[in-house]
């Protein structure tokens, strides 16, 4: 047992870094307040490399290992890289790209992959739906064989991307009788008759990242965008939220870094009663849950991407004490910075108060906080058997 | 990076804690109910411990020990800590903390003398730094040292020494240059029957109740010049190295306690019935079982990972230190408490194990500095660390 980032690793790590500082990070204040995509952002990450990391370079990747990714991504919350605009690249890198890279054909690999790892097709992952969100099983669109090909109907909620893909995963219900085995994915490219999505959906933190509904109305799609094998969407949606629990998580351990150095250098600046507040052990006090917080949730993602990297399926127990720890404490570390920074905390013109509305996000997306807490339970009942 | 240890190094562990189960986990409950007979139990206990090797895992070949990492070394500690609570503390102190200054800095000799036989567990050391007015604050030591010929008079009084009670040596923190701060205290190794030495009473605690922890005064006690550890005024620095595993050692009894309280209650709410229904199947009791993997898996890495950087003598070493000492410890109260929430009135009772883990778990929180001395530690670390980077 180790803790040893070899000499790559930590290099790709500050050239990240430096590239997002540079690069990235001036776009995401006006980012969030106009609750906008930024297109040239992602443009910088596409020929960066950053929208791909881990695929095979025969499709556009840099083929990392999948510790490398994560330090690569903790590398872009640590650069300042936007939460929304990191949530976009959860989206279109892992819950899209990935499930094609490890689910799709040939075809379907050639075809998007190096689309998708450039940047210049923006993919997005449709499980949820309006009626169906930590129950992901009872999804109700439907997708019906007609004319050599499957039509789907029905709407998906909370889509990230949605308005903004050009290609879609998404899950249906191929035989309702069938239950879990039941349901498929496809691929659905934007432009296709009977596919359209709802408006950007007006949220809380994240806004630069683009979410919406999407409505399937009788949207026809050809046999070959059946993605893996018809009745294997359920179980590949399961492979896919592991990234939900794992790599996603990694841009927020740098955010976290990000936000204490913030509130570290606030804290000596700031003087009150005649001294900096950093003298103030109630200040401290906070500043050392932060150090707490990012040492420990770091490990805790770490060890994930490390098992994966030995070629294991993911330890579900895991992955979900990494959601909810990091979803959980990321949010009360946030608002200590927060009130670390007082009244000017409070106003958008400070990093910190964008921070805080985009940790909430941590205990809601891909599985919330309970939904990791019924997991773990299970888990320990089934090992106690 | 690697996040696993070996199957050997993982099936060594698994069978100390199986020996440790049968020979001294068995007596955890009778050192808790009847203090009384825990001289007898507890040296029995490092006795054996040191028959199975524990004393000296960490410690150098050359002087008896195995070598052993501290990360490693965390996977014993915390079945012991875990399963004999009592005794595991006894012995952070009797071979743990107290040798280990004198094992990295004192001479050939008092190595022979004292930590061989402690290595052993045949001879039994007492950790002597803190005072009445110097808890978390060493600088604050009272007790004297003066020099005497060619030897030392030392004046004054220890509390809370671990096996104080019941020690064959100790090592003392003592003043030697008034006004000197940090660079005017020095390391004593005393034997318990140099005169003028005298053994306080067992003070009766909270938890840990079998725990043998009490004052020593110094009455004059003249010593030779073979009882300094390592250079004059150098005392403070081999204190804090001894501090720093001891509270390595803080981190695993808390995982350990936290352990054996979840292992507890899970077994419980998997039986437990209420409203027509096991309890686990109540989201109530379910959550806090997670809440208590949680903590514990995130406090396992925590120390891990302060244990690796103590072994590779990373910068940051004090500070992951003193990071998992503050999480561990305050899960282990948390944990004990939504124990104690799931078995209710039966964990209540007295001589329950859930009733004495909850009061042994509190200590974690207060022993080798204060969750809030740490907190100041950690904040000034990172303050130092993060200032220029914001």
């Amino acid at each position: 047992m180790d803790f040893i980032l070899s000499a790559e690793q930590l290099a790709f790590r500050d050239t990240v870094e430096r590239f997002c500082r540079e690069r990235i990070a001036p776009f995401a204040e006006e980012a969030d307040r106009n609750a906008e995509f930024s297109y040239e952002a992602w443009r910088r990450m596409g020929e960066f490399g950053l929208l791909g990391m881990h695929y095979p370079e025969e499709y556009g990747g840099q083929g990392a290992d999948v510790l490398t990714s994560i330090v690569g991504g903790e590398a872009m919350g640590l650069g300042g890289a936007d939460a929304g605009l990191l949530l976009a690249w959860g989206a279109h890198t892992y819950l899209c790209g990935d499930t094609i890279l490890k689910h799709g054909s040939e075809e379907q690999k050639t075809k998007y992959l190096p689309k998708i790892a450039s940047g210049e097709w923006i993919g997005c992952w449709a499980l949820t739906e309006p009626g169906a969100g930590s129950d992901a099983a009872s999804i109700t669109t439907t997708a019906v064989r007609r004319d050599g090909g499957w039509v789907l109907n029905g709407a998906k909620m909370f889509i990230t991307n949605g308005p903004i893909c050009k290609v879609c995963v998404v899950n249906a219900v191929t035989d309702k009788s069938a239950g879990h085995g039941g349901i498929s994915a496809f691929i659905v490219e934007a432009g296709t008759k009977g596919f359209s999505s709802g408006k950007p959906l007006h949220k809380m933190g994240v806004r630069s990242s683009q979410t919406s509904e999407l409505i399937f109305e009788d949207c026809w799609i050809p046999e070959e965008n059946l993605l893996g094998m018809e009745g294997m969407g359920f179980l590949m949606a399961l492979q896919t939220l592991e990234w939900d629990r794992s790599a996603l998580l990694a841009p927020y351990i740098g955010s976290a870094e990000l936000g204490l150095r913030r509130c570290v250098k606030y804290s000596l600046d700031r003087r009150q009663f005649g001294k900096p507040i950093a003298d103030f052990q109630a200040v401290q006090h906070k500043l050392a849950d932060m150090r707490i917080f990012i040492n420990a949730f770091r490990l805790l993602v770490y060890r994930i991407a490390w098992n994966k990297d030995q070629g294991r399926p993911l330890n579900h127990m895991e992955a979900s004490i990494s959601k909810l720890y990091g979803g959980d404490m990321g949010f009360q570390i946030a608002s200590e910075a927060v009130q670390i920074h007082g009244g000017y905390g409070y106003i958008h013109e400070y990093p910190v108060e964008r921070s805080l509305r985009d940790a909430k996000l941590g205990q809601i997306g891909g599985g919330t906080s309970e939904i990791q807490q019924m997991i773990i339970s299970r888990l320990l009942t089934q090992e106690a058997r | 990076m690697n996040f696993e240890f070996t199957t050997e190094q993982i099936a060594a562990a698994k069978s100390f804690a199986d020996a440790v189960r049968d020979r001294i986990a068995c007596d955890a409950e009778r050192q808790d109910a009847d203090p009384g007979a825990s001289d007898q139990i507890t040296r029995a206990h490092l006795k054996t411990l040191g028959e199975l090797g524990w004393h000296g895992l960490t410690h150098d070949p050359a002087i008896g020990g195995a070598g052993m990492t501290h990360l490693e070394w965390t996977l014993y500690s915390e079945a012991l800590g875990g399963l004999a609570p009592t005794s595991f503390l006894s012995a952070t102190s009797a071979a743990g903390a107290t040798v280990r200054p004198i094992a990295k800095f004192g001479t050939a000799a008092q190595i022979d003398k004292f930590v061989r036989p402690a290595l052993r567990g045949e001879s039994i050391g007492a950790f002597a730094v803190t005072e009445a007015d110097s808890g978390s604050d060493p600088l604050a030591v009272k007790l004297s040292a003066t020099r005497d010929g060619d030897g030392w008079v030392l004046d004054g009084e220890k509390v809370w020494a671990t096996n104080g009670p019941i020690c064959d040596f100790a090592l003392v923190l003592a003043a030697t240059k008034p006004e000197g701060g940090p660079n005017g205290l020095s390391l004593f190794v005393v034997p318990a029957d140099a005169p003028g030495f005298e053994r306080g009473a067992r003070v009766a605690t909270m938890g840990y109740r079998g725990a043998l922890v009490g004052p020593i005064r110094l009455n004059r006690c003249r010593v030779g010049a073979d009882a300094l550890v390592g250079p004059e005024n150098a005392g403070f620095g081999m204190a804090m190295h001894a501090m720093q595993f001891g509270r390595l050692s803080a981190c695993c009894g808390a995982i350990g306690l936290g352990e054996t309280a979840m292992a507890l209650s899970l077994g419980h709410a998997l039986t437990r019935r209420a409203a027509g229904t096991k309890i686990i199947k109540h989201q109530e009791v379910a959550f806090k079982l997670s809440q208590m993997k949680m903590l514990t898996d995130t406090g396992r890495l925590l120390t891990q990972y302060a244990a690796w950087c103590m072994d590779t003598g990373s910068a940051e070493a004090s500070a992951m230190v003193s990071a998992a000492k503050i999480h561990t410890t305050e899960a282990a109260t948390k944990i004990a408490n939504f124990a104690m929430q799931i078995f209710a009135g039966v964990g209540y009772t007295a001589g329950h194990p859930i009733e004495r883990l909850y009061r042994d778990a509190k200590l974690g929180e207060l022993l080798f500095g204060t969750t809030e001395v740490h907190r100041v530690m950690l904040a000034q670390d990172t303050i130092a660390r993060f200032g220029d980077l914001g």
